[in-house]
């Protein structure tokens, strides 16, 4: 329980400027078309990877909190990282199949 | 029980630099070990190298005979406590010492005035409130050894004085390595003292021997 609402707690700290991208991504899919997914995904990747750096670099002193614990930086960081991503797929999923749907619907 | 840790073969390198060479030490359940040295001189390094989270060149260090590489894995054998601010700041106070596994009501007892703070964040108060926070929570949670570094950093003369006492009612179940320049306070308490001078630690056994190490004048 301890574990858990630790990496809540640091996942909350940069959860919105995932949502905010996983978002964008996601409007500019709905706009231009499935063509652009393979670009998106990578944009994805790299904000997430921008993401990590600043957090990592502004939350240095904070390990030493999650440390004394017991709860690793990796305990931290793999989970919110697979959290975010997995929402940008099912997300980006659920959406092509709604634009695929109203094009055979239409 | 007593608990034993052993540090030795401390080598620290920073390319050229040697910082700490063949560093030899010891702490044990019920008592305190003062560490003193000038500025620079590896004291944070040393602790940070014994918490496993700074690579050394070599180390050794044992835990009642058996060899540990990261201390900072397991809490049950080492907390620390780093020189700066280390809680987030947006955390209150109420679930700083859940996390911890604390009473409150204990550290009321020592610090009546803080019992208004048990809702508030710890962003909330005063940098001096905040590193009593800290401190209690390193000092006082389960474990077999706890490190202190710079503990008494803007605290006033008054709780420095209860956070003495706390860490002799808390030597009576872990072991304390404590390092601050406040080398008053640090002899005070400290059953073994000792002063890093040229990356070597060396055991004092009276006042004159931090002179005599170069540490006071």
């Amino acid at each position: 329980m301890r574990i858990l609402r630790s990496m809540l707690s640091f996942y909350s700290s940069f959860a919105f400027a995932g949502f905010l991208l996983t978002a964008a991504c996601l409007g500019t899919l709905y706009t231009t078309g499935i063509a652009m997914f393979t670009f998106l995904f990578w944009i994805k990747v790299g904000t997430m990877w921008i993401i990590y750096y600043f957090v990592d670099h502004n939350k240095r002193k904070e390990y030493y909190y999650y440390d004394n614990l017991g709860i690793s930086k990796r305990v931290l960081w793999i989970p919110a990282l697979a959290f975010d991503f997995l929402v940008f797929i099912v997300s980006t999923i659920v959406l092509m199949l709604k634009m695929n749907g109203s094009q055979t619907g239409g | 029980m007593v608990h034993k840790l052993e540090v030795d073969s401390i080598i620290l390198e920073f390319g050229h630099h040697r910082v700490l060479q063949d560093v030899y030490f010891t702490s044990e359940t019920g008592k305190i070990t003062g560490i003193l040295g000038r500025n620079g001189c590896g004291k944070s390094c040393l602790m940070n190298i014994i918490y496993g989270v700074l690579p050394a060149t070599d180390k050794s260090i044992r835990i009642d005979g058996k060899p540990i590489f990261d201390g900072y894995r397991d809490p049950q054998l080492f907390r620390y406590l780093p020189q700066f601010n280390f809680i987030p700041k947006d955390f209150t106070v109420r679930r700083i010492f859940s996390d911890f596994g604390l009473d409150f009501a204990s550290f009321i007892n020592w610090f009546p005035e803080f019992e208004k703070f048990h809702q508030r964040k710890l962003g909330k108060l005063s940098g001096g409130e905040r590193r009593i926070v800290e401190v209690y929570a390193i000092l006082a949670a389960k474990t077999k050894f706890c490190m202190l570094d710079e503990p008494f950093s803007h605290i006033m003369p008054l709780h420095v004085e209860v956070l003495k006492n706390i860490m002799l009612e808390e030597k009576k179940n872990k072991g304390v390595i404590i390092t601050d320049h406040m080398h008053r306070y640090i002899t005070e308490i400290s059953d073994h003292l000792y002063v890093i001078t040229n990356g070597k630690a060396h055991l004092t056994k009276e006042a004159d021997d931090l002179k005599r190490l170069g540490y006071l004048h």
